[in-house]
Parts: C-alpha cells; sequence; structure tokens
C-alpha cells in the first residue's frame, strides 16, 4: 500500500517536474538568444545592413516613377555603415521598450538632406521654378519621408510595427519576468526533487530513477516539435518577404530552435544517464536500499 | 526470474509510458483554447511550403502559369483555387488597359515587376469580401487613372472568369486603409501611386469595383 502511494506520488511529482524542467529550460534559452546582443549578432552575421541598402534601393527606384526623384540622390548619401548604425540603434531601443523603457530613433544625415537639397534646387532652377512654401513643403515632405522609409527598412526585427499594435507591451510583460520565471522554475525543480527523495526514503535509488525519467520525457517533449520544425523548413515559409526582415526572423527562430533543440537532447541524454545509473547501481536487496 | 523481481521491473519499466502520456494530455487539454488563436497567427506568420527556397534571400518563388481560354461549361457557384504565395493566378482584361494584367498573389518588389500583386490579406477572386490588387503606375496599372464609373473589368483565372463593374473611382492616402482592409461586402479594389513630381508618393489612386457575374469552371484541374 506504500508502495503504491510511493509510486503514484512518485509519478505526479515526475509530471511536475517535466513541465518546470521545459519551463526552466524555455526561460534560459530566452534569457540567452533573445537580447540585443545575439539580434546585433544575427545582423553583423547575415549582412542585414547590406540587405536593408539593396531593398531601399528598390524602393527609391520604384517610387521614382511617381515622384520624379532618381533613386541616387537618396542612395549616393546612404551607406552600408550608416544603416548598419541604425539598425543597431533600433535593436537597442527595441530592447529598451521591451524592458518597459520609451525611445525612439532620432535619424540624422547631413548628407542626404544636401543631396535631397541639391535635386529640388537643380529642378526648380532648370524648369525656372519659383522657390515658394509650396517647394519648401514639399522639400521637407521628401526628407521627412525618406528618413521615414530609411528608419522603417532598418527596424529589421519590426519592433515599430509590434509597439503600434500593441504586441511589444505584452511581450514586455513576459520578457520582464525572464529571470523570475528561470529562478521560480529552478526553485520548483529543487523543491520536487526534495519531494522525490522524501517519497523514496526507503530506497533513496528510486530518486535518481524518477529524476531521470523527468528528465527523459521533458527532453524528448523538447526535441519533437524542433525536429518538426527544423525538418520541414517551417520557417522558410515566413510571410514577410523583405530580404531584411526575413532573414532576421527566420534567423533568430532557427537559433532559438537549435538551442532548444540541443538543450533538450542534453536534458534527454541526462535523463538516459541517471536511468541507466539506476539500473546499474540499484540495490539488490530491501537491506541495501534502506541504507 | 522471481514474480517479486517481475513486480518491481513492470511498475518501472511503465512509469515514463505514464507519464509520457500524462504530459501529453495536460499539453493538449491547455492547447484547446489557444490552439485556434494560434494556428491563425502561425497560418499568417508562416504561408505555405512554395515560399520555401533557401537559396533565395527572401524564400520568394515566382510561379507564372497560363490562364487559358476556357470553353467548357460554367456555374455560378464553385471553388476557388487558392494560389501560392508568388504565384500567378489572374489576368485582368479591359478596354482601358492596352495588355492583359497578369495578377500575382503577394506584394513584393519582384512581383511588383511582372505584374499587378494583390495581397495575400485580402480574398481571392470568386470568394466573398475584398480583393485587393496593386500595380505601378509606371507600368501595369499606367492607365488605371482612364478607368471610369461602369467600365466592365474581367478577371479571369484558371477556375473561372470574374466579370465587374467600376462603381467609384478612389483617391486616399497610404496610411488610410479603408479600402484595402478586408470587408463583408464582395468588391474588387484597384489602386496603383499617384504621380506627384517631387510629392512624397503617399497618395493613391484606384477603382472600386462591384461584381457582376461569376463564372466557375465545372472541369477545373488544380495545377501541380
Amino acid at each position: 500500500m506504500k508502495n503504491a502511494f510511493s509510486y503514484i506520488a512518485s509519478i505526479i511529482v515526475s509530471v511536475l517536474l517535466v513541465f518546470c524542467t521545459i519551463a526552466a529550460m524555455g526561460a534560459g534559452i530566452a534569457k540567452v538568444c533573445i537580447n540585443e546582443k545575439q539580434f546585433k549578432c544575427i545582423s553583423d552575421k547575415y549582412d542585414l545592413d547590406e540587405k536593408v541598402c539593396s531593398e531601399l534601393e528598390k524602393y527609391f527606384k520604384e517610387r521614382s516613377s511617381a515622384s520624379g526623384i532618381p533613386a541616387d540622390v537618396y542612395m549616393d548619401a546612404i551607406d552600408t555603415e550608416y544603416l548598419g548604425g541604425i539598425i543597431d540603434r533600433t535593436i537597442d531601443n527595441g530592447f529598451h521598450r521591451l524592458r518597459g523603457g520609451i525611445s525612439s530613433t532620432e535619424l540624422e544625415n547631413e548628407a542626404l538632406e544636401e543631396s535631397i537639397d541639391r535635386f529640388f534646387n537643380d529642378y526648380a532652377d532648370s524648369i525656372g521654378y519659383q522657390k515658394d512654401d509650396k517647394f519648401e513643403q514639399k522639400l521637407k515632405g521628401t526628407k521627412s519621408g525618406a528618413y521615414k522609409i530609411i528608419g522603417e527598412y532598418c527596424d529589421v526585427y519590426k519592433f515599430g510595427a509590434l509597439g503600434s499594435h500593441g504586441v511589444l507591451g505584452k511581450l514586455s510583460q513576459v520578457y520582464t519576468r525572464i529571470d523570475l520565471i528561470m529562478v521560480g522554475a529552478a526553485a520548483t525543480i529543487l523543491v520536487l526533487l526534495v519531494m522525490l527523495l522524501l517519497l523514496n526514503l526507503d530506497a533513496k535509488s528510486e530518486a535518481v530513477y524518477w529524476t531521470g525519467v523527468s528528465a527523459l520525457i521533458a527532453g524528448i517533449i523538447g526535441i519533437v516539435p524542433c525536429v518538426y520544425l527544423l525538418a520541414t523548413d517551417y520557417f522558410s515559409s515566413f510571410s514577410i518577404k523583405q530580404a531584411q526582415i526575413y532573414t532576421a526572423y527566420t534567423e533568430t527562430m532557427k537559433l532559438l530552435t537549435n538551442t532548444f533543440l540541443y538543450t533538450s537532447i542534453g536534458v534527454a541524454a541526462l535523463g538516459a544517464v541517471l536511468i541507466i545509473v539506476y539500473v546499474i547501481f540499484k540495490p539488490k536487496n530491501k537491506a541495501q536500499a534502506a541504507a | 526470474m522471481s514474480t517479486k523481481k517481475k513486480n518491481t521491473i513492470i511498475p518501472h519499466i511503465a512509469a515514463p509510458f505514464f507519464i509520457a502520456a500524462i504530459c501529453a494530455a495536460v499539453v493538449s487539454v491547455a492547447l484547446i483554447k489557444p490552439y485556434d488563436k494560434l494556428k491563425m497567427y502561425a497560418d499568417i506568420a508562416f504561408m505555405d511550403k512554395l515560399k520555401t527556397d533557401p537559396s533565395d534571400d527572401s524564400g520568394l518563388v515566382i510561379r507564372d502559369n497560363d490562364i487559358a481560354a476556357h470553353t467548357g461549361d460554367t456555374s455560378e457557384t464553385g471553388e476557388v483555387v487558392r494560389p501560392k504565395f508568388g504565384e500567378m493566378y489572374a489576368l485582368i482584361k479591359c478596354d482601358a488597359f492596352d495588355v492583359d494584367v497578369p495578377v500575382y498573389w503577394g506584394s513584393q518588389s519582384e512581383l511588383l515587376e511582372k505584374g499587378a500583386c494583390q495581397s495575400s490579406g485580402s480574398v481571392v477572386i470568386g470568394t466573398e469580401g475584398n480583393a485587393v490588387i496593386s500595380a505601378h503606375v509606371d507600368t501595369f496599372f499606367a492607365n488605371l487613372s482612364k478607368l471610369k464609373k461602369d467600365d466592365v473589368i474581367t478577371v479571369s483565372t484558371n477556375y473561372g472568369e470574374f466579370t465587374y463593374k467600376v462603381t467609384e473611382l478612389i483617391t486616399f492616402n497610404a496610411a488610410d486603409r479603408k479600402y484595402v482592409v478586408p470587408s463583408t461586402e464582395t468588391k474588387l479594389t484597384l489602386y496603383t501611386c499617384k504621380r506627384d513630381i517631387l510629392g512624397n508618393t503617399d497618395q493613391r489612386v484606384g477603382v472600386i469595383c462591384a461584381p457582376v457575374k461569376s463564372a466557375f469552371y465545372t472541369d477545373v484541374k488544380e495545377a501541380e
């Protein structure tokens, strides 16, 4: 009867241990992978500045048919170094907002403004246009429009859109509590391990078995979805097709999935080792078990 | 092997399966409520496998189809064939346009170079709702501003031919989404940039068309 109680209670505690292990893994991986350093690293590794540059060139070329402003007016004043700096600042500001702060990225580019000024003045001179208020208004509108587009294209993680749709606020509530979740899950794991030990006081090695089983199952539960996502190349069907956003998101998701997969494999392997240790070293008789 | 030893081994072998089953059950029950929402978000964010192309930066695969003239039977109702992202699936014909305008599913600069683009957030031609199609003002929709009220527009697909009539000429700011958002009313919205030399190109011009006739082909074969 006592054995039956101990067995059922150990199963329940093990189930809780499985979920706490997964929660701890998830929170830990989020802490390690979702931060400015990793996002900037992805930006550098996959040359997102070059991708932004090429997408901006495409955009300004497309718009030239309606605005009459050649793409060179903008692109001559923009280089990958400038765009890379804005990408990094946008990532910094995004994480600042994710941590509950308020910030915005103000753009400045003297060369760009001079280039637009030069084009407008040359164009006005060539057709003998009086530089009136409307002219100044169009000039100002073109400059602010250019900054707006550059800012949008450099926001490779779409922090701006996430903020305006209220998603950033919701994510912030979880992100600011990651440490708490991690510590909470770790503390609960410790408590559950002690409970397993107490439930199996008569045969302490049983606690090793239950811990091993929990770790093995937590690992397998983590491995299965990761293998599915990677095997089906799920992230490649990401809907936003702008090269820089597509690359930023898919590579970040792949990083998270790979890290979760490797951690899960590690946890499952640890579980398997604990079970093997239990099988090899388990007491052969009751007297040994109680010792 | 003694019975006592068997009695200790079997529960130990069964335990992982019990735990796995309980965990699976808990996860399944916990996901019942958020499943629909999660699926909806996943379907929007990750649309279909045809877009998968690891060799391309953006994963875009452009697919051109022949929209052949149909001579068989038609029906007023029928099934549409949902196109894949990057797939040309329709042709717009009207007197104002010099050429038939190919329509690609999805909005991307590469697709805009090849024809008009239909937002994947709008409805497929032939279904209820707002079908939103745009193209460049200097190429495929150069003559869009020539359309007048009551002009007839035909959209041909491989599953049917759909006739519309222009009901409204529109001008709006790109930030104003009222003409491009989903609607319960079935309509076709065509728009392009408004030419504005040295302007900010935020203005859009277009037409709204009401459905006049739907002719679904009764012998549709889905493109492979």
